[in-house]
């Protein structure tokens, strides 16, 4: 039982054929088995070894983009009974959010962005220092104010991935490990299979969120969905008695503290990398887990003696915008593309949700409208280095 | 290559040798011991098993800084011949340039003391870390008074600072003999060599030196139970049959204050792992080591790995030299030199001869499984049972228990049954604050085991940086540069004006005014 070779898949034909076993594809494939889909997930790897199993847990992180805004509050009903939905914990933690600050420019920016996000319909207010203390005792006497809202919260990434992992399972769903798309084949306008190096499984149906890899796969029908990848780096702590409920943003790092106790947090330099379509990409960690224990200590200087026990990296991918991408394509017909642009844990129930019902009835019950690629039809080819965001770019 | 740096990490046999014969050659020379090690480090049962016994007298920094330090001899002689040593200091990890990862110019090795943590720049690296304890569990292995054969050989030898007076041994090799031996000549008495197996494994001199000492060995015996409330009082033990069941009216108790788990070490791969070098299961070297070629040298060229890291033999637990020789080996290539090749290459773990550590382990489960039975602990940091890690259960502070059960490892893939990482990730066992170093082991023995799959073919969990816990404020960066500090970034940046993707994020805006 070698983890490493490729299996030839059991399943010859599905009725949906979705690329990446990562939270957007068990998200999808749920909400499609359930509704009686024969459904594949093809996994280059195994079960959200990417992404979706190193993520930090902060639900619906930038739902208060206007675009995603239905999206992120149809996620918020979504996560309310998740896991009875799924039949698995998640280790939800309805605590809300809050964003402090601890520098001027930073609380300046707080008490802009406030109405902003207040006008979007999102229930958030400026609190000073004290109620900011209240909600998280720990946290620095520097900080000047916070933004808070009792909506979101937190949960754990890889056991939510793994919730929809068995879920999918107990509604007939199958997920091939070690086994890559390595092509799409469409006839007449029409995705007839999905290619890989064990053979083929043929469908009228694929869904393309093979994350980082997105682009890569869609270049193979000539689509372009333009995605930078980037490295970013997570650390956690040991565990500490319970301090606080809330997922929090501040000092240049997002946090929250888990079920157990442990302070997992993740934030600053990244490096700009290109993926290829079917190798699992390095995720090297770096010296800079020595600044972020600087800064988790810094805000939280209580408990600056607990001890840091892991860090690790992952990858994401992100969108010219920073908004996600999700779309059925006209051409080929039968094809389905969707980047949750770095930040798909908290939306992942509802990107699947929408997902299910453009592959179903060809609708999306959540609106999505803006969120589809003809936002980039201008795009320079070149953005990605425009941008700074070209493979070794830094932090920029 | 004179004026390269290089830099060896362990102060054991390897890495002095390995310090030394490269300042007789003319590098400029580092040495890492990250001993003595301070008594909060030691609590957490890093990098050996010290158990929870631990004498008042190890919080006294400057007479275990000289007991530690004046143990060493060879330690002293690498100070004489030049070389730079760092003591008291661990290092954490290791930062190689490389693939998604440009953007750092040179490698950088993370080292820590007490206080603080700081980056060294090297050419070179020699890692020799040695071994750490393999450790089983049974029930009251979270005794105080239970502890490792390489922790208790650390506090009788190098710190003398042991608090037992009667010890019991558990394992016959040569780690088990080599520990008893030592825990004799340092005045404790050995009330019993317990060994699962029906033969002595070990060393036969060994074995009829310490039979002369008047040690008892109890052949075919296993654990039920380590016996006292506050800590150990005595170990009951039970024969088994051919087949490594307990033959329940054989049990006998012991009495002792001491029980020391020596049935094997295994290679202290964490640092070249988490450098990524590229590791592989060897049976003849003791389970997953990195990859070396004939000269030590790893996967990645500018490390190396030397001694018990490289991969251990019985024959190495009693004969330090070979150990020596592999040390002035790398030391010799890292010069250039082409060395003592032939008389080390004899030296070196062949590969006719099986390493036995795994094999005695796995014998030593099946009998602690059937004596103890599946709710023994195997995490003890997350209090992880073995039933509830071949359950996959979620953990008990979710309150989860009315939730639907998994199914057990069946409802994970072929894969993810053999991934120690997704099942840590799931049960949590491995999670704590010993990060691993107690259960990793008894871990993947028990999944490979309930899975029928060879130990070869698992998946053992990764290693991840600090290599050791580290508080915050030891790990910080606190030289961080204002540059650092100015361009931290805050996920992500806004679209600025006039970057691809602006109309569309601008789009977003006046699409959110107008609501
Ligand atoms: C450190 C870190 C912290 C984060 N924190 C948060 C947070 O707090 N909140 C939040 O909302 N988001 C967060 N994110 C982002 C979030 O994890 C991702 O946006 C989300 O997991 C994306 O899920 P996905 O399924 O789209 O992609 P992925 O999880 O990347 O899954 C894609 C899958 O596709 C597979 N694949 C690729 N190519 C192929 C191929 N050719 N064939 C078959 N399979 C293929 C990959 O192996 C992978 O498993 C964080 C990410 C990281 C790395």
């Amino acid at each position: 039982m070698p983890a490493h070779e490729l299996r030839s898949p059991i399943v010859r034909s599905a009725d949906v054929v979705i690329i990446g076993a990562g939270l957007t594809g068990l998200s999808s494939g749920y909400w499609l088995a359930k509704a009686g889909a024969r459904v594949v997930i093809l996994e280059k790897g195994r079960v959200a070894w990417e992404a979706s199993g190193r993520a930090t847990g902060f639900l619906s992180l930038r739902g208060e983009q206007p675009l995603e805004a239905p999206l992120a509050a149809a996620a918020g009903e979504l996560w309310t009974t998740l896991d009875e939905e799924l039949g698995y914990p998640t280790e939800w933690m309805p605590g809300g959010r809050l964003w402090v600050a601890l520098e001027e420019d930073r609380w300046t920016e707080l008490q802009e962005i406030c109405p902003q996000w207040q006008a979007a319909g999102i229930p958030v207010q400026l609190i000073d220092t004290k109620s900011a203390r209240e909600i998280v005792p720990c946290l620095s006497e520097q900080t000047l104010g916070g933004l808070h809202t009792t909506r979101g919260g937190h949960a754990n990434p890889q056991r939510t991935s793994q919730a929809f992992a068995w879920a999918f399972r107990d509604r007939g769903g199958e997920i091939l490990e070690n086994t890559p798309a390595t092509g799409i084949r469409v006839e007449g306008g029409r995705v007839a299979a999905v290619e890989t190096p064990t053979g083929s499984i043929a469908t009228s149906s694929v869904v393309n969120c093979a994350g980082p890899q997105i682009g890569l796969i869609s270049a193979k029908v000539g689509v372009c969905v333009p995605v930078a990848p980037v490295r970013l780096e997570a650390m956690v702590t040991a565990p500490l008695p319970k301090l606080f409920d809330v997922a929090m943003v501040g000092h240049g790092l997002s946090l929250r503290q888990t079920r157990r106790g442990n302070i997992h947090f993740n934030g600053g330099p990244h490096e700009w990398i290109d993926v290829d379509l079917t190798s699992e990409p390095a995720k090297p960690n770096t010296p800079i887990v020595r600044n972020m224990a600087r800064r988790l200590a810094e805000l939280l200087p209580s408990i600056a003696n607990i001890q840091a026990l892991r860090s690790w990296a992952g990858i994401v991918e992100v969108t010219p915008d920073q908004s996600c991408i999700i779309e059925r394509l006209s051409s080929p017909e039968g094809m389905i593309v969707a980047s949750a642009s770095g930040h798909g844990f908290g939306l992942a129930p509802s990107i699947g949700k929408a997902i299910c019902g453009l592959v179903l009835d060809g609708r999306s019950p959540i609106p999505i409208d803006g969120l589809g690629l003809d936002r980039f039809a201008d795009l320079d080819p070149d953005w990605r280095v425009a941008r700074r965001w070209g493979a070794g770019a830094y932090n920029t | 290559m004179a004026s390269e740096q290089l830099v060896v990490v362990g102060g054991g046999v390897a890495g002095c040798s390995a310090a030394l014969e490269a300042a007789r050659l003319g590098l400029k020379v580092t040495l890492i011991d990250e001993h003595p090690q301070s008594l909060q480090a030691m609590s957490l049962d890093s990098p050996y098993f010290y158990g929870a016994r631990l004498a008042a007298i190890l919080d006294d920094a400057s007479v275990i800084s000289e007991r530690v330090l004046g143990a060493n001899d060879l330690l002293l002689e690498c100070l004489d011949a030049g070389v730079e040593i760092l003591t008291g200091a661990c290092c954490w990890g290791n930062f190689v340039p490389g693939p998604n990862n440009v953007h750092l110019k040179n490698p950088q090795l993370g080292v820590a003391d007490g206080e603080r943590s700081w980056l060294i720049d090297y050419d070179r690296l020699i890692l020799a870390p040695g071994s750490r304890d393999l450790v089983l569990s049974f029930p009251g292995w979270h005794l105080p008074g239970v502890l490792g054969a390489n922790g208790a050989s650390a506090l009788l030898a190098r710190y003398l600072a042991f608090s037992g007076s009667r010890m019991v041994v558990l394992g016959s090799g040569n780690i088990g003999l080599r520990t008893a031996r030592l825990a004799i000549e340092k005045g404790v008495q050995v009330a019993a060599v317990v060994e699962v197996a029906s033969e002595i494994r070990g060393d036969p001199a060994l074995a009829a030196e310490l039979s002369r000492a008047g040690v008892p060995f109890l052949l075919s015996h296993t654990v039920e139970q380590v016996v006292g409330e506050q800590e150990v009082r005595g170990i009951r033990v039970l024969q088994v049959d051919s087949s490594l069941q307990p033959v329940l009216s054989s049990a006998q108790e012991i009495a002792c204050d001491t029980v020391c788990m020596a049935v094997g070490v295994v290679p202290n791969i964490e640092l070249a792992s988490v450098s990524g070098c590229r590791v592989a299961f060897d049976t003849t070297r003791g389970g997953w080591v990195p990859e070396v070629d004939e000269d030590f040298r790893t996967s990645i060229p500018s490390i190396y790995v030397v001694g018990d890291a490289a991969g251990t033999s019985e024959k190495m637990h009693v004969d330090p030299q070979i150990a020596a020789e592999q040390g002035k080996h790398a030391a010799n290539a890292v010069a250039g030199r082409p060395g003592l090749s032939n008389e080390v290459k004899e030296n070196r773990i062949g590969p006719s001869e099986e390493n036995a550590t795994l094999p005695a382990a796995r014998a030593w489960l099946t009998a602690l499984v059937a004596a103890g039975g599946m709710e023994v602990v195997v995490c003890q940091c997350e209090e992880v049972t073995r039933r509830e890690l071949l359950d996959v259960s979620p953990p008990k502070y979710l309150g989860a228990g009315n939730m639907r059960s998994c199914g057990g490892l069946k409802a994970l893939s072929l894969d993810g049954q053999s991934s120690q990482d997704l099942i840590k990730r799931l049960t949590r066992a491995g999670m704590g604050h010993c990060q691993g170093k107690r259960c990793r082991d008894q871990t993947i023995m028990l999944l490979a085991e309930a899975t029928g799959t060879d130990l070869s073919r698992m998946v053992p969990g990764s290693y991840r940086v600090p290599v050791r816990p580290l508080p915050l404020t030891v790990m910080w960066a606190g030289e961080e540069t204002e540059e650092t500090r100015r361009t931290w970034p805050i996920w992500l940046h806004p679209v600025e004006e006039g970057a691809p993707g602006y109309a569309s994020a601008r789009a977003a805006e006046s699409d959110r005014a107008k609501r």
